[in-house]
């Protein structure tokens, strides 16, 4: 039984884990609109970064 | 009257006038389009290659009357007020908020991402399909602000900028700490009830393996880890706000909250350092996390973005024609100084309040009054932010700018209405304060009967009495059917503008109709023509052309179909409610009402006809030609008329139209209670009568002159193309077909029942559960479980409103081809 004083600790750091992503992705505003990005996928587009560089690539 | 059988705007949808040419190609088949605005835009999204738009696309795009010149963003380039407007960050990129007309369904969102995408000095472009906000990020030194302003601008999409303070940033900010703390206790309550479980199996396992004391002791330390973050950073709202009820010396909801987690958690806490007795994290976690869910279900229902409000805030000018000397320049809004003087050209709209500097002008105050007869204003008289200026270009000294003008105090107070908990969620409050008062005293009793009783138990009981009967479903009840109600009712095309209107749509016994606008698609055409003969046809249409292209009344846009070309004129008035005079070659035209035109009023001529209302084109001599107006009937008013007769409502018509045109309307959709030539007075009288009588009142109005009528109604629905200053007033605004209506009503009935259920199980539950934890019958543990299954059965009785029944809507292949669906507000969940 005393794996658990390894694995209970590693769990709760994998939580502190979870929770920090979690925060970082409320503060980045990921779950500021919840209504539009469900529209996103109905438009097949190519991705825009590499498009964009594409671009620039043409361009000059 | 067959509206399918017309063609059809590529861009907008909206009947093409039979001489109108303009084609666009599309994959080399022409397009009929209506005018040169949507020619221009359909044109720009095509060339793009964004035809895509067009199959995306799931409500049809806003009719471009006219584009702002590029002129009236220039002042959008100036670095003071760029700092002001969009402060510029460490890597030289600024960030400007936007508010967008029109965006109507997610095309629009993809088609300005798109097209904005090309722009390799645009880093980045967000915006919110559902309440229109867009956030732009765009490196300053490579393109100028007022280049993408006009670019959205030729769009169809006008933007208003907004300035970076205001509540919803701080609404915002308040969700995203929910968010957090929600995350943190629901995490947090999994691994403590994960290891509480294994203590409960450890506890009473007896084959005399039992659970080990060093793992017992260190599973009790984790979870008091753990359990930690999660009352003092989750629960840190409760605590604040029972400090807050105890200053203030009265007994909130959050009170008892306080008491039991702080009581639970430093009990648990003392006996864990002791090694002995119970403890209560995992009860702790989960009442915190259940608690959270309902603050923040209902922190949703009183933040959600009225759109009718963000329109308003929308409706005064970004900029201003400011008068220095003899040259002008363009400034914005938000720059605009008391003292500067402001030209406002006709039709704009008057940008704060001032003081007229001309002899006269003509202005319309409809956004502030309701009225929209024109008011003729003197030198040194107060104009209002927020008029039309409908005479000719005036200048004004301005007096009072920004948040102190008249259009801000009545849109603040409009706001604060909003903001406001709905009466139903007030009184459940109440009576929950009462019920926390109560809830308290019986804790204090229980704890010192069980002294006496078992005092190894007190302890325990009293915290089961404390949570059992948290008033928390009492709480959620109201707040959580009205906002799934608003989301469902949001989806059928209906915005929800004042939630306590739910709670009387179910009584409503009778619909008042006003037909401009209601019931007709608001857009007359001419439908009968006749020429006196003492001018040529083709003279005559091309003055009534020339003249009415100046109005900005509905009625003109009919002329703008006829077949001829404009003739030019100079020195046009318009006096508003009867007609348009102007100068051509020598000789002054009128057009208008026959009293007006003719300048007769005994009304001696004549029409030619008894039938529609009629416009007559007139010189001094008499009349040259006369045009009968026509407004065809939304295609679905029938269906709906029927529907509402078929609930057993008794339907009216109050309009201001002449008796021919509201009989054959009434006639038409088999409603019997017709008045007409209906003044505002009038209207509101006959509404008092039917309440006197004991009805109950649903008035839908377009707006205009209805405002003060809408007010006077038990419910009232704007239509989304009155102003928008009518829409904020009124309790219901109507964004999709009329079919809405009977969507509503059914809501109505529906979310009221709902809420009956609601309180009557939370009101149930908690005189049945307190006798029980009071006897010692429920352990702690328990009493969370029950506490939030009491909630949960509360929320999801709720969510069952968000049912949208197809098999009711009636005439629903109607108006516009797709409908609902894209008008989607953040519900509950």
């Amino acid at each position: 039984m005393e794996i658990v004083f390894v694995l209970i600790p590693l769990s709760v750091l994998l939580l502190a884990i979870a929770v920090g992503i979690f925060i970082w992705a409320v503060n980045n505003g990921q779950f500021d609109d919840m209504d539009s990005p469900a529209w996103k996928i109905l438009v097949d587009e190519e991705k825009r970064d590499r498009s964009r560089k594409e671009r620039q690539h043409d361009q000059r | 009257m067959n509206a399918s059988a017309q063609v059809r705007c590529y861009h907008c949808n909206e009947p093409v006038p039979p001489n109108e040419k303009r084609v666009v190609t599309v994959d080399g088949n022409p397009r009929p389009v209506c005018c040169a605005g949507c020619e221009a835009v359909a044109n720009l999204i095509l060339d793009a290659g964004l035809k895509d738009f067009y199959r995306f696309r799931s409500e049809t795009s806003a009719k471009v009357d006219k584009l702002a010149p590029e002129s009236h963003w220039l002042a959008f380039d100036e670095n003071a007020v760029l700092d002001n407007y969009a402060p510029l960050d460490a890597e030289g990129f600024r960030e400007i908020r936007l508010q967008l007309d029109d965006i109507r369904c997610a095309a629009c969102g993809w088609l300005i991402e798109q097209t904005l995408a090309d722009d390799n000095a645009i880093c980045d472009i967000q915006l919110n399909v559902v309440n229109g906000r867009a956030t732009l990020r765009w490196d300053a030194n490579a393109v100028r602000l007022s280049e993408l302003l006009a670019h959205l601008d030729r769009l169809g999409f006008h933007p208003h900028p907004l300035r970076p303070d205001d509540n919803e940033q701080q609404a915002s900010h308040e969700r995203r700490r929910y968010l957090k703390r929600i995350a943190i206790a629901g995490l947090g309550m999994m691994q403590v009830m994960m290891y509480a479980v294994a203590m409960y199996i450890g506890a009473i396992d007896t084959s005399g393996e039992g659970m080990d004391t060093g793992v017992w002791h260190f599973l009790r330390g984790v979870s008091l880890l753990i359990a930690t973050p999660v009352v003092f950073y989750a629960a840190a709202p409760f605590f604040k706000g029972a400090w807050r009820d105890v200053t203030h010396r009265r007994a909130g909801m959050d009170v008892p909250v306080a008491i039991a987690i702080g009581a639970a958690y430093a009990a648990s806490v003392w006996h864990t350092l002791l090694g002995r007795g119970e403890v209560y994290f995992d009860s702790v976690s989960m009442f915190v996390f259940f608690l959270l869910i309902g603050r923040f279900l209902e922190f949703n229902a009183r933040h959600q973005v009225a759109a009718a409000g963000s329109a308003m805030a929308a409706s005064l000018p970004a900029t201003v024609t400011l008068k220095e000397g003899n040259t002008t320049r363009s400034l914005p809004l938000a720059q605009l100084a008391k003292d500067q003087v402001v030209i406002v050209s006709q039709g704009s709209v008057v940008p704060a309040d001032g003081e007229l500097l001309d002899a006269a002008a003509a202005l319309d105050e409809s956004l502030l009054t309701g009225e929209s007869q024109t008011v003729r204003k003197r030198a040194g008289d107060l104009l209002a932010a927020g008029a039309v200026n409908h005479g000719k270009p005036l200048t004004l000294r301005v007096t009072r700018t920004g948040r102190d003008t008249l259009l801000s105090g009545i849109t603040r107070l409009l706001e604060k209405a909003q903001a406001s908990r709905p009466r139903m969620a007030r009184m459940a409050d109440r009576i929950a304060q009462y019920f926390v008062g109560i809830v308290l005293v019986l804790a204090s009793i229980t704890f010192i009967a069980w002294e006496f009783l078992d005092p190894a138990r007190a302890f325990e009981i009293t915290l089961a009495v404390l949570v059992v009967t948290c008033p928390c479903a009492l709480a959620l009840a109201v707040p959580v059917a009205l906002t799934t109600a608003t989301g469902a009712i949001a989806r059928e095309g209906v915005l929800a503008v004042n939630t306590d209107a739910f709670e009387v749509l179910d009584g409503v016994t009778d619909v008042v109709f006003d037909k401009t606008g209601t019931l007709t698609e608001g857009q007359p055409h001419i439908c009968r023509r006749v020429v006196t003969g003492v001018l040529p046809e083709s003279t005559c249409l091309a003055l009534a052309r020339g003249l009415e292209a100046a109005a900005n009344h509905p009625l003109a846009r009919a002329f703008a179909t006829l077949d001829a070309d404009e003739a030019a004129f100079t020195d046009i008035e318009q006096v508003a409610g009867h007609g348009m005079s102007g100068m051509h070659e020598g000789h002054r035209y009128r057009i208008g009402t026959p009293a007006y035109a003719l300048q007769d009023d005994n009304a001696a001529i004549t029409p030619p006809g008894m039938d529609g209302s009629w416009i007559v084109l007139a010189d001094d001599d008499g009349p040259l030609a006369w045009f009968a107006l026509e407004d065809r009937l939304r295609p679905e008013a029938r269906a709906v008329v029927h529907g509402l007769q078929r609930r057993g409502l008794r339907v009216h018509l109050l309009s201001g139209d002449s008796e021919a045109a509201v009989t054959a309307v009434a006639k038409e959709l088999g409603i019997s209670n017709v008045a007409f030539r209906q003044q505002p007075q009038d209207k509101l009288d006959a509404i008092r009568r039917i309440q006197e009588s004991g009805g109950r009142v649903m008035m839908l109005g377009d707006g205009l002159n209805d405002a003060p009528v809408l007010g006077g109604a038990d419910v009232s629905v704007a239509m989304s193309r009155g102003a928008t200053l009518a829409q904020a007033g009124a309790d219901f605004v109507l964004t999709g077909p009329l079919t809405a209506l009977t969507a509503l009503l059914r809501h109505g009935m529906k979310t009221r029942r709902v809420i009956r259920q609601n309180l009557a199980w939370a009101a149930g539950y908690n005189l049945v559960a307190l006798p029980l934890a009071a006897a010692g019958l429920v352990a702690p543990w328990m009493a969370a479980i029950g506490m939030s299954a009491s909630s949960l059965l509360v929320t999801l009785n709720a969510l069952r409103l968000r049912q949208v029944n197809a098999s009711n809507t009636p005439g629903s292949h109607a108006g516009k081809q797709v409908q609902g669906q894209s008008r989607v507000l953040p519900g509950a969940g």
